[in-house]
């Protein structure tokens, strides 16, 4: 978790969904800006818990399913990193973190001292007919940095 | 040139995002537009005749409130970009999202001075946050 000369950070939330990009780029803009590095964190959802029968041949089944899944989310925010540092110019830090996906970009935001945080209006969590994803009421109401929200609707 | 457009209502969460809309405009060389909204106010009774406030008055005060808050965070002809106000009257989430609409960013307080407290994020700023087409920057009274 390095950081940029002037020592601030943006976090962008990323969850490959149809308008991470935009996420992506707002938080780009954000650290542009301010001269700030980004961290690219994405919050994987925990390990499944188990209950019910024959337990040890599901779980073994569904960790290493899980374990090939975290792998590839590793991978492809490494490599989104990668190809933006490259491209932009900013420094762009790849994170994935295991998690409950508001506490986790709470902590987040403490732990790297961010400046800000953006994230979509409507993720994977949750209903998805919410217009406004419990994530991000979550962040707005408990954040202490500036939350830019990125909407789901096209320009 | 990009376009910044800041609701402000006197609040302290909106001043906070007059101070961070500021800064951002700034860094980026947008140009800022400050919003403010006023409303009838509703009452039950008539007031005395010739004690009626006009909506000219109403409108002059919001005008003067907003120009004294800008002045007071220092954001004056000399800024470094170019500085509209818009002072419009009714809903204020609607004369927002109106103004953001052609906007690369649109900052709102967490909370202002509608709603009542028990609402953890203000109305307004929810409001905008569900219906903007622009994203929306929620900044945090300190």
């Amino acid at each position: 978790m390095s950081s940029s000369p002037s020592g601030t950070t943006v976090i962008a939330a990323v969850d490959f969904s149809d308008h991470g990009e935009q996420i992506v780029q707002e938080g780009l803009l954000l650290a542009r800006a301010a001269g700030s590095s980004l961290h690219l964190v994405h919050v994987a959802a925990g390990e499944p818990v188990l209950a019910g029968y024959d337990k040890e041949d599901i779980s073994s089944f569904t960790r290493s399913a899980r374990a090939g899944e975290l792998t590839d989310e590793h991978r492809k925010v490494r490599e989104l990193a990668e190809t933006l540092t490259n491209s932009t110019g900013v420094e762009v830090h790849p994170l994935v973190i295991m998690g409950p996906a508001s506490e986790t970009l709470l902590t987040a935001i403490d732990e790297l001292n961010a400046s800000h945080i953006v994230l979509g209006t409507h993720g994977h969590g949750g209903m998805h007919h919410l217009m406004f994803g419990s994530v991000a009421q979550e962040l707005v109401r408990r954040s202490n940095v500036p939350v830019l929200l990125v909407p789901v609707v096209k320009r | 040139m990009g376009k910044i457009v800041v609701g402000v209502d006197g609040s302290d969460g909106s001043r906070e995002a007059l101070k961070w809309a500021f800064a951002e405009a700034t860094l980026r060389g947008a140009a800022l537009e400050v919003v403010t909204v006023w409303q009838y106010p509703i009452t039950a009774s008539l007031p005395t005749f010739g004690a009626m406030t006009t909506p000219d008055d109403f409108e002059t005060d919001a005008r003067s409130t907003l120009l004294a808050i800008l002045a007071d965070e220092g954001i004056t002809a000399a800024a470094p970009m170019p500085v509209s106000t818009l002072v419009a009257e009714g809903n204020a989430a609607r004369a927002l999202l109106d103004a953001a609409s052609d906007a690369d960013l649109l900052v709102v307080g967490s909370r202002g001075h509608g709603g009542f407290t028990g609402v953890l994020v203000g109305s307004i700023s929810q409001q905008c946050v569900h219906h903007a087409t622009c994203p929306v920057v929620v900044v945090h009274p300190n």
